[in-house]
């Protein structure tokens, strides 16, 4: 009988998530403390699994967030007609354009950037 | 806390009232929208001043706070939900709708650009003139509800 054999699991540390999706290495870990992000620990040292994070990453995409840029929506009728249009973008940022919802993501990424400035330890547990 | 993570987190509150102020506006442009014209039509101005006093603080705010309206392409003709609209038989002194439809013309202006203080402005406008209808407008309606109840004792 032929012996099935499948690739290694590949594993990546917080720092490696974080920077891969450019976020603050606190932000990964509250996920994984959320439950939100699987992980593997051992002792203190935590891995995430490719194949989980990749996974995840792709049903977050799918989910539908707009991307930031993207210009459909925005209308005079939608103004007129019962739809939130004109939200605020940074001043010196005239390219890049919000659609509703993205504010909120404009707000986490602001966020993250004052997590990411006063975090004392950005570096991976030992 | 550095002057940059105030300024973050201003921003981050600005946009929060900025969203806020947004729905509050869709919402009384959808209860005109939907609307049959009838008595509440008063209190669906008034409900549109409110919104559109909610915009104002919100992108005087925005402005303050560096930040810029996202223009809206081809605005400067759009049409408000149609119990607005001129034409439409509406209730309320000509004067006043004049008022209004100028100061439609001028927020239509406004949101082409992206000039958050321009925008404040007129939405500030639109709320004057939309809370001075509301007030005529629920006038008529208690001399019209007077006159009924006139006619009904004198018809006992």
């Amino acid at each position: 009988m032929a012996e099935h054999s499948e690739p290694p699991e590949s594993f990546l540390t917080v720092a490696e998530v974080a920077e891969i999706l450019k976020l603050n290495q606190q932000t990964v870990r509250n996920w994984i403390d959320q439950g939100s992000l699987p992980a593997l620990r051992i002792g203190r040292r935590v891995r995430i699994k490719r194949s989980d994070f990749e996974r995840i990453l792709a049903e977050s995409y799918s989910g539908g967030t707009t991307p930031v840029g993207s210009r459909g929506g925005h209308s005079a009728e939608g103004f007129w007609g019962g739809e939130p249009v004109g939200l605020a973008e940074p001043s010196g940022a005239a390219s890049e354009v919000l659609e509703p919802g993205e504010a909120e993501l404009l707000e986490d990424l602001q966020l993250e950037k004052l997590e990411h400035d006063h975090l004392a330890d950005g570096s991976e547990r030992p | 806390m550095s002057f940059a993570d105030d300024l973050d987190r201003q921003r981050a509150h600005v946009m929060r009232l900025v969203r806020q102020a947004s729905s509050g506006w869709a919402e009384a442009m959808r209860a005109h929208k939907l609307a049959p014209p009838d008595a509440g039509f008063a209190t669906r101005l008034r409900a549109l001043s409110d919104a559109a006093a909610t915009e104002q603080v919100a992108w005087e705010h925005a402005h303050a706070a560096g930040l810029l309206w996202r223009p809206v392409p081809g605005a400067e003709h759009a049409e408000p939900p149609y119990e607005l609209r001129p034409g439409t038989g509406r209730r309320g002194p000509p004067e006043l709708w004049a008022r209004f439809d100028a100061a439609v013309a001028s927020l239509n202006l406004a949101i082409t650009g992206s000039d958050a203080a321009a925008v404040a402005d007129a939405f500030g406008e639109m709320s004057e003139a939309t809370v001075a209808l509301a007030d005529a407008v629920a006038r008529e309606d208690e001399a019209a509800r007077h006159a009924a109840d006139t006619r009904s004792r004198g018809a006992a």
